[in-house]
């Protein structure tokens, strides 16, 4: 065991045997409660790809556990599969699942509102009914763009040029302006610096727009401008992909961030050009979400949360948990920002959560990731990996050899990502 | 909970029927819909990423990747052993066995068996499941047993979705497969393509 461990063993033991036993062991009236505790409680703060396994897989464990999630949105839409939607490949539709299982199979207290304060001290989140009381807290946030980097990219710049990158009506935006633009028009992309959600995500989005036009806008093309200096994830593949399929319409520059855009003339600029978009999609730099900073979790100056990645506590207050894109990788180990890792690191963080109000140890994490984009309409490539604890470390390491591409770009590939989708939307939500 | 439980899940009642050891210890009801594992064992702990493709429990909805939870557990672990050494082929699974030791892999294949298999509903026909049935009880059914859900010579094939039995069918006709069923499923290259996705209609409909 090393020191690292057991310095969170101590903390976290310490929360059960003080603060978490004797705030259940009574009945709650603590300030300003809306929902009196009546048992153990575990509150969660979003109902993404972290937030639901973490909620479902508390329930599947121990029964016990209250387990009350907060969520922003009526009805979950998938991020992963969202650019089949801009490729017009699915619909919404076909991406949006409802948060209704997590009520009645696993008896979820699911409240649709959004968190306005954080109390680690009273450990108590605020909704806008009132106060809601925890013995652990699980942030799951996601991600905040940082539009204000982009010089022109305000409300109204936004609304010329979405991101789309989290799914919902930016996606539908996207779609609709692809299908309405004429042919021999000019797409723009932006790729933003890393870290970021989704590190294949963008050259996907590519990869989708460009079959796109190639079937549906003849003469049009697309200029992706990546901040990076080459592509970040799966970048041998997509190139292969691209060289052979998308000749003459992909136009990628690297080392091209945009630094202005002006709505009025639906222009994009970097160091280098300006260039008139008729569809423009400009994805920012990212940081957690606002969310985290009701608690502190996130450091001044850094713009993503440190967790011990035994139990995903934060290393600010142990008592918080916090999982998916929000986590800062430097300390959890070097996992992608995918949905994949925040469905594994909220099964670790459950596991543990539920050890810890039991006052039990910990196990051993264990944690994989598998992303599949597609290159085409038809066929996809993708990346696997499954990790365990580095002592030497104390983060997770890919285990040697079992990390990987797919040999190349296949249509089996693309049919187990839409199976992919599939189960583990019902991993999450079922 | 100690290590080496088996949890029973009788389906469609919302009861659950613990046993450990094979001791009869005591019967607890819960009458949700859903099922606890209540589990720390090493099986839990390295199968819950597998559920990311498979499904919870390996209840996988897809049409091309298989159910896992109730399946046979020395096919499981034989078959995640053939990945690891490449006597069966697929680009996912050939890197994520590398991960774990033969005593992790018989972990993860008890476990996934320890659950019940719950049919997902993934398309089929009836009209193709017709045409398989008389060849399924010519050829498959000495070792799949009379309904499909195996037994010590092989897997549970029914229930499995038909992309992914006619993809198996067909690696086993083209001899691409060099596991240690591929002598049995020798029997495949006498199948005709059409005999093939009939049979895989049939086995997916029997549930």
């Amino acid at each position: 065991m090393t020191i690292t461990r057991r310095k969170f063993l101590t903390n976290g033991m310490a929360g059960v045997g003080t603060v978490g036993l004797a705030s259940w062991s009574l009945p709650a009236f603590a300030q300003g409660e809306i929902m009196p505790k009546s048992g153990p409680r575990v509150v969660v703060i979003g109902g993404g790809w972290g937030g639901a396994t973490a909620a479902k897989y508390i329930r599947l464990q121990d029964r016990s556990i209250e387990v009350v999630m907060i969520e922003r949105e009526s009805v979950f839409r998938s991020c992963p599969i969202s650019n089949w939607v801009i490729g017009g490949l699915k619909e919404m539709g076909d991406i949006t699942v409802s948060y209704n299982a997590l009520k009645t199979n696993h008896g979820i207290k699911v409240v649709h509102d959004t968190v306005t304060e954080i109390d680690p001290g009273r450990q108590m989140v605020r909704i806008s009914d009132g106060m809601i009381s925890y013995d652990r807290l699980i942030v799951s946030p996601g991600i905040t763009l940082l539009n204000d980097e982009i010089d022109g990219l305000d409300a109204v710049g936004r609304a010329v040029f979405p991101a789309a990158w989290s799914a919902g009506a930016e996606t539908q935006q996207l779609r609709e302006e692809l299908a309405a633009m004429p042919a021999g028009g000019t797409v723009v992309l932006s790729v933003p610096f890393g870290p970021y959600r989704c590190p294949p995500g963008p050259y996907e989005r590519a990869s989708l727009i460009a079959d796109y036009l190639k079937k549906n806008k003849p003469g049009s093309k697309l200029i992706v401008l990546d901040s990076n200096e080459k592509i970040i994830s799966k970048g041998k593949l997509f190139k292969a992909a691209w060289d052979a399929y998308y000749e003459g319409i992909i136009d990628y520059r690297t080392n091209n961030a945009v630094i202005k855009v002006d709505a009025s003339t639906r222009t994009i600029s970097t160091d280098f050009d300006d260039i008139r978009a008729d569809v423009g999609n400009i994805i920012p730099n990212q940081r957690a979400s606002d969310t985290v900073d009701l608690a502190g979790l996130r450091p001044d100056g850094r713009r993503w949360c440190p967790v011990n990645p035994w139990t995903y506590q934060s290393t600010i207050h142990p008592e918080i948990h916090v999982v998916g894109d929000a986590t800062d990788a430097t300390t959890v180990g070097k996992v992608p920002k995918s949905g994949f890792i925040a469905n594994s690191m909220a099964k670790v963080c459950a596991a543990a959560t539920v050890a810890l109000i039991n006052g039990e140890e910990p196990a051993r994490p264990s944690m994989a990731n598998t992303c599949y984009s597609l290159v085409s309409g038809t066929e996809g490539i993708s990346v696997t990996a499954v990790y365990d604890w580095d002592d030497a470390s104390g983060k997770m390491a890919a285990i040697k050899g079992a990390k990987g591409l797919s040999p190349g770009r296949f249509e089996i590939v693309a049919a187990n990502a839409d199976d992919w989708a599939r189960a583990i939307w019902s991993d999450m939500l079922g | 909970m100690p290590q080496g439980h088996r949890v029973r899940v009788i389906k469609g009642t919302g009861m659950e029927l613990r046993f450990m050891r094979g001791w009869l210890v005591g019967l607890i009801v819960v009458f949700v819909s859903g099922t606890a594992y209540a589990d720390t064992s090493e099986g839990f702990r390295l199968s819950q990423t597998c559920a990311g493709c498979h499904g919870t429990a390996g209840a996988s909805p897809g049409n091309t990747i298989p159910i896992l939870g109730g399946q046979n557990a020395k096919y499981l672990a034989d078959t995640m052993r053939a990945y690891q050494k490449g006597e069966r082929e697929f680009y996912v699974m050939n890197i994520i066995a590398q991960a774990f030791n033969d005593a992790q892999i018989g972990a993860i294949a008890d476990w996934f068996s320890s659950h019940s298999w719950i049919d997902t509903p993934t398309p089929n026909k009836a009209s193709k499941a017709a045409i398989g049935a008389p060849i399924a009880a010519a050829k498959c059914v000495e070792c799949h047993g009379p309904n499909g859900k195996g037994g010590d010579l092989g897997p549970r094939i029914s229930g499995q979705p038909v992309t992914y039995l006619a993809k198996v069918m067909a690696e086993y006709k083209a001899g691409s497969r060099t596991n240690s069923n591929a002598l049995q499923m020798i029997i495949t290259r006498d199948l005709s393509d059409d005999d093939i996705e009939a049979l895989a209609h049939y086995y997916a409909r029997l549930r």
